[in-house]
């Protein structure tokens, strides 16, 4: 039961909704209709679905007349209106949705067509529509993953529609589990849960929008929501269209290369920006028919979603350590080897060149070099290696390297092995190849050696004389490198060489005055006196300067008076302990005069332990170095 | 505790500085290892044009080696250049004078192109069974032993003894070092002698050379030599290089059409 404040409200807002009918007619009727039409995607594979959108401006209702199209089929998918006012001004939109089904491949051409609206007959430009035969087979790519993939869905059920090589718009088609009227939702598709580290996985992300809806990926990658994983993305986005439960769905499909960087179990999910048209309901007044009020107060406007998909387990595990082989290097996939080898016939030194050709699925670029099984006899050198993808995602390709390897010996070439993990075998494969043959034969020591072979040529000889050329060759290249010099000048023009022979002979002449001065110190006493005198004065001169440096003046008299002991000792050929001031005194007055103060205060030291305050000990010093140097020239 | 400290300090700065020579050997090593095995693999797949310039800037980087020389004589000789690997095959030798390949590949060269063998005595054969260099080195090891054997018996000849070297046998021992030395010095005379003359070895590098009155353009050409054919570069002048091509014969070349075996020897005269 409606109160009559109730009724006055509703009467208030019909009066509104008239006025601004009657503004928005008016202003409509000023505005021109304008009609355009699309078709996307404009190339589709045969059971697939284009989608036809008529958009109308400046009118709220619109009559299609659509042409008759021979092996298309034109089927309508709705409509979507909205009706904007900016700075007053209203303005209605309407988008009308048919799904294109072709019936047969080939070049299609939809011809203009006429849209009447606002009382205008208005007419589109004709559209084109390429139509080719069945999945894989034409330009875009294969939009869902083969029928015979043994793929694992992000939902908790399979999806029919990854089994469906022809996704064909149905009704019947299963509703994806969870995905309810979504507008927007992410599935991912994993060929397998258990990986191991270092494997290239294909993996297939798909973005399912509304047709009906308009929607723009914000431009940021995908995400994977897992840091287990390095991913390489498709250089662009493929699009297909899906119908899934009566209800026609955009698909953006990003095929991605997964490679698992470590061990453990990890639950993994996608995550993609996108900006989706949303309507924003306005405020209206209740109890009206909501349809007409939907049209009236609703807009349209794009916002931006984080689509998340649902996580998958996946159990990362390392290549097994048991029965890993030597030669392991890494690669991970399922790979042939080919091998070739030029030329056929070398002689020992030359090299051959070894071409060898990995072709497979898996990491190529840890693929390493397959190996001589004995490179006995051989030098091998690094190999170079260029790689031949298949696709954009480094899934499937080839490795080629080349080696040059250099025979030391005659002999053959051993055959090549390359190991790699195979993950759908779980175990680990070596390839082997035979090598090509290639005849080696002796290199010449010399061109003569080689032209004048011995009477009796043995089995290797006898090869060699098969594969000689006429006439004798050169002796190969060397394959070693031998040290630099940086220039042909003989050593003996560089001074440094030259000086440096001085070097034994200043040790010589040194030498010879060592053995001459200790032959002198054996047969002349008194030069072997001398010299045990110097050698006792130097160390008491020695005491001295440390008792200076100490200020011990008792240490400092009596390093003085042994050094003057020691030095008259040799003079007078006397033992120095018995030279006394009472000796000095009787052999030399004028010594005796001089050294009388030194002994004084020595035995003052001596005796009393008192310093001398008056002078300092380095005015003594100097004194008594005098001294000890008169003495030591008179001797 | 001082002084083990300063031992240590001294320790880990020898350590250091040994370990930089080592890395810096090994930094200068391996790029020339890796240039040389691929001017090898240019050779070895024919590209004799390719593997000749990998080789020439591997001398301009490195210097010279006898076994890049010997591979650059090679590529010449496959590249139909004949002078250039009798060249290349020459200053090979001057490095390493006792590779029986690079004799071989030398008479090999020569033969091919017409040219006669030269004949040397046993003595210069002796004399180059090293290059002076070497001669030099052996001199000054010899030298050195002997002075430091004699320093030794001077100073310290209970040393000599304890290593069972007694008197009545040091005699012998020194005539024989003395020997020795009074060898090595005669040899090493012998050859720096002899490798002044060789120093100015040049090869013709050309099909033909010219060989000029005067050192002009315009100048009577006197006769000619073939390529690979060996003269003794005496001097420079200008563009030109005075050769003598035969005992009491010089004449004048362009310096295009000759090199000599060890490069850059002569300095124009203005």
């Amino acid at each position: 039961m409606k109160t009559m404040s109730q009724t006055r409200v509703y009467v208030t807002a019909a009066a509104c909704m008239g006025l601004l009918a009657g503004l928005g007619l008016l202003s409509l009727r000023a505005a021109d209709v304008s009609v355009r039409a699309t078709i996307e995607p404009r190339q589709v594979a045969l059971g697939q679905a284009a989608q036809l959108t008529v958009e109308v401006t400046g009118a709220s209702s619109a009559r299609i007349n659509l042409p008759q199209v021979e092996n298309l089929e034109i089927v309508s998918r709705g409509t979507q209106s909205s009706l904007q006012i900016i700075n007053g001004v209203m303005a209605q939109q309407s988008f009308y949705v048919f799904a294109v089904l072709p019936n047969a491949e080939g070049q299609y051409v939809i011809p203009s067509f006429q849209v009447e609206a606002g009382g205008q007959k208005v007419a589109t430009a004709p559209l084109a529509l390429k139509v080719f035969q069945g999945q894989g087979q034409a330009p875009p790519p294969v939009s869902a993953p083969a029928a015979s993939s043994p793929y694992v869905t992000g939902n908790t059920a399979p999806d029919p529609q990854t089994q469906a090589p022809a996704p064909r718009p149905s009704t019947t088609t299963p509703k994806p589990v969870n995905v309810g009227n979504e507008v927007v939702f992410l599935r991912l598709y994993s060929p397998r849960n258990e990986m191991v580290v270092g494997q290239v996985v294909p993996v297939t992300v798909k973005l399912y929008v509304r047709a009906d809806r308009q929607a723009e990926l914000v431009p940021s990658p995908l995400k994977f929501l897992s840091d287990a994983f390095t991913v390489t993305l498709p250089k662009k986005l493929e699009q297909d269209q899906e119908m899934i439960d009566n209800t026609l769905y955009n698909v953006g499909i990003w095929n991605v290369a997964v490679v698992p960087v470590k061990t453990g179990d990890y639950s993994v999910g996608v995550e993609q920006s996108i900006r989706v048209a949303e309507r924003v309901k306005m405020r209206r007044p209740g109890g009206l028919d909501e349809s007409i009020l939907d049209a009236m107060f609703s807009q349209y406007r794009m916002v931006e979603k984080k689509v998340q998909s649902t996580t998958q387990n996946w159990k990362i595990t390392s290549v097994p350590s048991d029965g890993k082989p030597e030669n392991f290097s890494g690669a991970i996939g399922d790979y042939t080897l080919t091998v070739k080898a030029q030329p056929d016939k070398v002689k020992v030194g030359e090299p051959i060149s070894l071409e060898m050709t990995i072709d497979g699925k898996g990491n190529l670029d840890r693929v390493n070099a397959p190996v001589l099984t004995s490179t006995d006899g051989f030098k091998t050198y690094t190999p170079t290696s260029k790689i031949e993808l298949r696709d954009d995602l480094g899934l499937e390709g080839r490795k080629i390297f080349t080696e040059a390897v250099v025979p030391l010996k005659v002999g053959s070439l051993p055959p090549i092995s390359f190991t790699f993990f195979n993950p759908d075998l779980k175990q680990y494969v070596t390839r082997t190849a035979e090598a090509p043959r290639v005849v080696i034969s002796e290199a010449p020591a010399s061109p003569v050696a080689a032209a004048t072979p011995t009477a009796t040529p043995s089995a290797a000889q006898k090869v060699e004389e098969d594969t000689k050329p006429a006439e004798p060759a050169l002796v190969p290249i060397k394959v070693y490198l031998s040290p630099f010099v940086a220039n042909f000048t003989p050593i003996y023009r560089n001074p440094l060489f030259i000086a440096a022979q001085g070097v034994p002979l200043i040790a010589l002449v040194a030498g010879f005055l060592v053995a001459r001065r200790r032959q002198r110190l054996e047969n002349d006493p008194n030069y072997a006196r001398t010299h045990e005198a110097n050698r006792a004065v130097r160390a008491q001169l020695e005491a001295m300067n440390t008792a200076v440096t100490r200020n011990d003046a008792a240490a400092f008299f009596t390093a003085a008076r042994r050094a003057v002991q020691f030095r008259l000792a040799d003079r007078w050929r006397i033992k120095a302990d018995d030279i006394t001031f009472e000796v000095i005194s009787e052999r030399s007055t004028e010594l005796a005069d001089s050294l009388k103060s030194l002994f004084l205060v020595a035995d003052e030291m001596a005796y009393s332990g008192e310093a001398r305050t008056d002078v300092t000990l380095a005015d003594w010093q100097k004194a008594i170095v005098s001294l000890l140097g008169r003495l030591e020239k008179k001797v | 505790m001082q002084t083990s400290a300063i031992v240590f300090l001294r320790c880990r700065t020898a350590l250091f500085l040994a370990l930089v020579l080592l890395s810096s050997g090994l930094l200068h090593a391996a790029p020339a290892d890796t240039a040389f095995d691929a001017a090898n693999r240019a050779f070895g797949s024919g590209k004799y044009a390719e593997a000749i310039s990998s080789y020439e800037n591997l001398l301009k980087q490195n210097g010279y080696s006898a076994s890049v020389l010997f591979n650059l004589g090679n590529a010449y000789y496959r590249h139909g250049q004949v002078g250039l690997a009798i060249l290349n095959y020459e200053r090979a030798l001057r490095l390493d004078p006792r590779d029986p390949d690079i004799h071989a590949n030398l008479k090999y060269a020569r033969s091919q192109s017409g040219l006669p063998q030269p004949s040397e005595r046993w003595w210069r054969v002796l004399l180059k069974s090293l290059n002076p260099s070497q001669w030099a080195w052996t001199a000054s090891f010899a030298f050195s032993l002997l002075c430091l054997l004699w320093v030794v018996r001077l100073v310290r000849p209970e040393w000599l003894q304890r290593v069972g070297v007694s008197t009545p046998l040091l005699t012998p021992i020194w005539r024989l070092i003395l020997f020795l030395n009074v060898v090595a010095l005669f040899l090493i005379v012998a050859c720096g002698a002899m490798s002044v003359q060789d120093r100015h070895e040049a090869i013709v590098i050309v099909k033909q050379a010219s060989l000029l009155v005067s050192p002009f353009d315009k100048s009577e050409v006197m006769t000619t030599l073939p390529e690979g054919d060996s003269v003794n570069a005496e001097k420079k002048y200008g563009d030109y290089i005075l050769v003598r091509y035969e005992k009491g014969k010089s004449a004048w070349v362009n310096q295009s059409q000759i090199a000599t075996v060890e490069p850059d020897l002569l300095k124009a005269t203005p």
